[in-house]
């Protein structure tokens, strides 16, 4: 295929495959961080408390580990 | 004056003016200057991130590797291709977490916040000064000959214009400007190279007829093993070269800047997206053009101008025009994040923290802006005298900082176990293996890349090390109690963030630090 040998086909197009892939779990697995901003959003809308802004409610919404994503 | 002249001209003047945008978003106070204010969104860390990784080299050593080796380069585009999305997967969410909690302005005082001792920073600081000035100044040398190439302008002049308009928008704007003008740099990049691509196949006929073309030359070229066929693959440089370009950048200070410059720890999901979809359609395109370079140019003298020259006979002249201001795009987002990130560590890492600790924001802006302008003059000063070996000194920096800087950064949001003699062994290990094995000559006897052994090293040693002394130096109960907070998905709650203030906030208790 495009006058290459086929294990070089393979490494070049097969490898960028896997990144894409990697890519694609990676989104999957950190979809709960959504969440994370409606907290912060919440927090500021609150009177500041939570990030960033030091002083207001501490009581922000912390879901479990996120599922070893990042 | 030519039309690639103009073009250059017209790009060096929209950057200037960027740099003169941001200056009054930029310059508030420190983290206004060094991290943007953290306003950052998933396009502009994606392509800021991945701008800055790659340097000239993609445009001057990428093409040279290929039109000397074949396909066998592809190698480095291979692992290239996601260092962008395995740092922001790895890193991303939770060191821009991490760093606001801790207080952390630059990404050397993190590494002191998240490892309380000041000989984190005494000891970081130096080798990340000296690896990123090296590093810089290939860049001065490659955006000097680049210009000089174009415009036949003198080198000595080449040089002094591409250093005086990376400096002006670096000195006005801080992070701001580099942040923007390396997203309008990463995408001048890609229209660049993706023209001279389009061009390439079209002069030889398409990709086919021209990979046919090069195997009547050589079959091996175009292989994965190199000109001399498989019997000589050197298998530890393959492997060296997949997985060094792919998770060195995580120990790069320079990009790992970005992460904390984040608008929210969530944007690191979606810059993963743009981060990969850039490198996909940008990376291999040096490297192909290399290849075919063969055909269109075989009896190149310098094969560091392939891409160009290619560039020059398939492009009409006001394309050239454009091309060129790509490949100082790629120069120029390089060097001005690193002048940034030198300016930044001697002025926060340095000098607030050893010399002046209570001087201001406003004084530490101006200290950076004087240490970018003075860094900018001895490297203008050493790059026109005697301009070493551009990817000679650009391999050996980066190699150092990936071997001195992955494991620290990576343990530091990772593993709570990791500690302060853990990170200073591994710190020192990463570097003088790294430097002892390319200065010894240990690399072609045995064809072993020093950044893996420097980072095998440097891993070890924060493993071995931080088990061994968790009794008689335990990770302080604030910074684990940060990173059990990092690992969680929510907003920081108030009292972690309480104990802040402008300068040192993530030194509490005091004395931890004194360890």
């Amino acid at each position: 295929m495009f006058g290459l040998p086929a294990a070089t086909v393979a490494i070049i197009f097969g490898i960028p495959a896997v990144w894409v892939l990697y890519t694609l779990v990676f989104v999957y697995l950190s979809r709960g961080w959504k969440a994370e901003d409606v907290a912060e959003d919440r927090a500021l809308l609150n009177g500041g408390g939570g990030s960033p802004r030091p002083g207001g409610d501490d009581t922000g919404p912390a879901a479990s580990a996120n599922g070893g994503a990042a | 004056m030519n039309i690639e002249t103009w073009f250059l001209v017209i790009y060096f003047v929209a950057m200037a003016a960027i740099g003169v945008a941001t200056l009054k978003m930029g310059n508030k106070d420190s983290e206004g200057f060094l991290l943007g204010g953290r306003s950052l969104g998933p396009a502009v860390t994606a392509l800021r991130l991945q701008s800055s990784s790659m340097s000239g080299y993609m445009f001057l050593g990428a093409g040279s590797l290929a039109y000397t080796k074949g396909y066998f380069s592809l190698w480095y585009a291979m692992g290239d291709i996601g260092g962008g999305v395995l740092n922001l997967s790895i890193l991303g969410r939770r060191m821009r977490k991490l760093s606001q909690i801790l207080g952390s302005l630059t990404s050397i005082e993190y590494l002191e916040h998240r490892y309380p001792s000041r000989w984190i920073r005494a000891i970081a600081a130096p080798i990340a000064v000296a690896c990123i000035f090296f590093y810089v100044m290939t860049q001065f040398i490659a955006g000097g000959r680049g210009l000089e190439m174009v415009t036949g302008i003198p080198y000595a002049w080449a040089l002094l214009i591409a250093v005086g308009v990376i400096v002006f928008y670096t000195f006005l704007g801080g992070y701001l400007a580099v942040a923007y003008t390396d997203f309008v740099q990463a995408i001048i990049m890609l229209i660049g190279m993706l023209w001279i691509l389009i061009g390439t196949m079209q002069a030889i006929g398409g990709w086919t007829v021209g990979n046919e073309a090069v195997g009547e030359i050589n079959p091996n070229l175009l292989t994965m093993w190199g000109p001399d066929g498989i019997e000589s693959v050197q298998w530890g440089v393959i492997i060296g070269a997949v997985l060094v370009f792919s998770i060195g950048y995580m120990g790069w200070p320079h990009v790992n800047v970005s992460h904390m410059a984040m608008k929210r720890p969530s944007v690191a999901r979606t810059a993963s997206m743009y981060a990969t979809g850039f490198n996909l359609l940008f990376i291999p395109a040096p490297y192909i053009v290399g290849v075919m370079a063969l055909i269109l140019l075989p009896t190149l003298d310098n094969p560091e101008l392939a891409v160009f020259q290619v560039a020059d006979t398939v492009l009409p002249d006001f394309a050239v025009g454009i091309v060129m201001a790509g490949i100082m795009a790629a120069i120029m987002s390089t060097a001005d994040a690193l002048l940034l990130q030198s300016g930044t560590i001697a002025s926060q890492d340095l000098f607030r923290r050893f010399v002046k600790p209570d001087m201001t924001d406003r004084q530490s802006v101006w200290i950076s802006r004087f240490t970018v302008l003075i860094l900018a003059i001895i490297g203008y000063w050493v790059a026109v005298n005697d301009p070493p070996s551009v990817a000679e000194v650009a391999i050996f920096a980066t190699t150092v900082l990936g071997a001195a800087f992955v494991p620290v950064y990576v343990a530091a949001a990772w593993w709570k176990r990791a500690n302060v003699p853990g990170a200073i062994v591994s710190m020192i290990l990463g570097t003088v293996s790294s430097v002892g094995w390319q200065l010894a000559g240990l690399v072609d006897s045995t064809g072993i890349d020093p950044m893996g052994i420097g980072i095998v090293c440097s891993t070890l040693a924060i493993i071995i090390v931080s088990l061994a002394t968790q009794r008689s130096h335990p990770v302080p109960e604030h910074v684990l109690a940060a990173l059990e907070e990092t690992e969680k998905i929510g907003a920081i709650p108030a009292h972690l963030l309480a104990g802040q203030n402008d300068a040192l906030a993530g030194q509490v208790p005091k004395g931890a630090g004194e360890k």
